[in-house]
């Protein structure tokens, strides 16, 4: 049976094909930080289950009728496979798999649109009464943290998608920070230019192909529909929103729609907010959006985030920064083997792998790195013996294999990504490096390199000597561990 | 004022007045065009101008 291309569709797929991978939470949980808790708590273990929670509490104390559902994109192998991707190879085969797809959407009548089950206007809209999380200490109240903020702009008419934060502050009024780089910035400022509020429509919860697609990097203006339903493998279905009618078009199938107006020149204080930095970001003057319409399923499902978490990360980020990574370093430096970008950095590391056949390259590696995203700290670059993925083979190659006065490259004065704690004011400008972690090349082909071999097992007895044949499984996974 | 390894900080600790809890703002509420923003406690959810309230490192 083909499954829906939604939020819930993916729930099913995953517990059908998947069901260890699913946390179903029975008992009431609050939605003020005691779902992030748990979340957090799981994450600490590196363990990452979809988390749905059935029961939970709202600000008032009462119980939600819609449930939460958490942690949808943090699994690294759990998102690659709802892409068709290899995990270890995401930068090599994302671009071809999801940014490169397209299919153009089509749009249907509001009968066939299962988001306007329900529609509240006006004084029927209570933003509160769905479980928005409150997720960090500091946090002023509940954050959509899984808010896909569409705007269209006011010259071409193109819609535009982009994933930011929005915290309700009333039920008909929340606080919105689009990046100063953002393509929305770009459509707010020139609605503003004309003295007009910006229309706005966020939408919340989809199938999680089809996050990955609305996370596409585009050109301006350009929409991120056909990217979509190019990752879902179908036309995205659209429908005309209340206000807004043909002009601005939101998914069908997305389980919750907000509907308003960012208005002209006003700015109201926002934050301070847990960001996906892993800190907590200081409160700050933003625009806001004056809600005056919300559609919903009957049984909407709220998509959360585990803000700052692997969840922040993995789909929602990390995967495109390796792919685009990967197109444009492979350009200068064809040995480029592989790209990742782990959790562990919140997005400020990169690791590059790479097969050392001349002397430099690692450099070069570094350098055509660096300027690819503006998230980018601290590159290291690793031989093609060390697994990529496994972060402490990353730092004994950096041990043995590198000297600061000869390895290292700093370049001061570059863009910097204004999350970052450690920036003096205004926390424009940085510093960005990386590492060559690599030893030197052979000094020919087929000859071995100027460097010592690392331990080993003779071959022979390596393959001879099983692990299986001398302990069982249960066994091993009861032996002690050491760090 | 300058700080260790930071320089110039960007966020400005603030005392809320009411419930006297600390959280940090950032310096652009110095700015003309945000300075007369209210700020707001994300604790007891009181607004106050920065005037009012123990502040560090806006100087």
């Amino acid at each position: 049976m083909a499954t829906r291309k939604d939020l819930r569709g993916y729930l099913s797929e995953v517990e059908r094909e998947h069901p260890e991978s699913v946390l179903r939470i029975k008992k009431p949980l609050r939605v003020a930080h005691e779902i992030t808790a748990l979340q957090r708590k799981l994450d600490a273990l590196k363990k990452y289950p979809i988390m749905i929670v059935e029961r939970p509490i709202l600000d008032n104390g009462k119980e939600s009728k819609f449930p939460v559902a958490t942690n949808l994109a943090a699994s690294r192998d759990l998102c690659a496979g709802a892409l068709g991707i290899d995990p270890r190879r995401v930068a090599v085969e994302y671009d071809v798999r999801v940014s490169q797809q397209r299919l153009d959407p089509i749009r249907v009548e509001k009968k066939d649109a299962p988001v306007k089950e329900i529609i509240d206007k006006e004084k029927e809209i209570d933003l509160l009464k769905f479980p928005i999380l409150t997720h960090n200490y500091m946090d002023p109240g509940p954050y959509i943290g899984t808010g896909f903020v569409t705007t269209y702009d006011p010259e071409s008419g193109i819609d535009n998608t982009g994933l930011q934060r929005l915290w309700v502050k009333e039920p008909r009024r929340t606080g919105y920070w689009p990046a100063t780089a953002s393509h929305n910035m770009q459509n707010m400022k020139k609605w503003w230019s004309r003295g007009k509020d910006m229309p706005v429509a966020v939408w919340i919860g989809h199938h999680i192909a089809g996050i990955a697609g609305a996370q596409t990097r585009l050109g301006y203006p350009e929409s991120h529909y056909p990217a979509m339903g190019g990752v879902l493998g179908e036309p995205l279905r659209l429908v005309p929103t209340e206000l807004f009618g043909d002009k601005l078009l939101v998914p069908a199938d997305a389980e919750i729609v907000i509907e308003g107006y960012v208005p002209k020149d006003v700015f109201e204080t926002e934050g301070p907010f847990g960001e996906y930095a892993g800190y907590l970001g200081p409160q700050r003057p933003s625009p806001v959006i004056e809600v005056k319409c919300v559609t919903y399923r009957k049984d909407a499902i709220y998509h959360g985030i585990g803000v700052g978490l692997a969840d922040h990360l993995v789909l929602l980020g990390n995967f495109q920064m390796e792919a685009r990574i990967y197109n444009i370093v492979k350009s200068v430096v064809p040995e480029l083997l592989n790209v990742f970008v782990p959790v562990s950095g919140c997005r400020a590391h990169v690791y590059l792998q790479i097969r050392k056949t001349r002397p430099g390259i690692g450099k070069e590696a570094i350098l055509a790195a660096l300027p690819v995203d503006y998230r980018i700290k601290h590159v290291i670059v690793v031989d093609e013996d060390i697994d990529l993925f496994n972060e402490s083979e990353i730092l004994w190659s950096v041990a043995y294999r590198t000297q600061w006065d000869k390895d290292l490259v700093i370049v001061t004065g570059t863009a910097a990504c204004p999350l970052d704690p450690s920036l003096s004011y205004p926390g424009e400008i940085g510093t960005r490096g990386g590492i060559d972690a690599t030893p030197p090349p052979p000094i020919d082909l087929g000859l071995p390199r100027y460097f010592q071999m690392r331990n080993k097992t003779p071959d022979d007895v390596a393959a001879r000597i099983k692990l299986e044949d001398f302990v069982e499984k249960v066994q091993i996974e009861k032996f002690p561990t050491s760090y | 004022m300058t700080v260790e390894k930071v320089g110039i900080p960007k966020d400005i600790w603030v005392a809320c007045p009411t419930c006297k809890e600390l959280f940090y703002i950032h310096r652009l509420f110095y700015e003309s065009q945000f300075n007369h923003l209210k700020l707001r406690c994300p604790f007891c959810h009181q607004e106050f101008a920065k005037e009012n309230a123990k502040t560090w490192g806006e100087k």
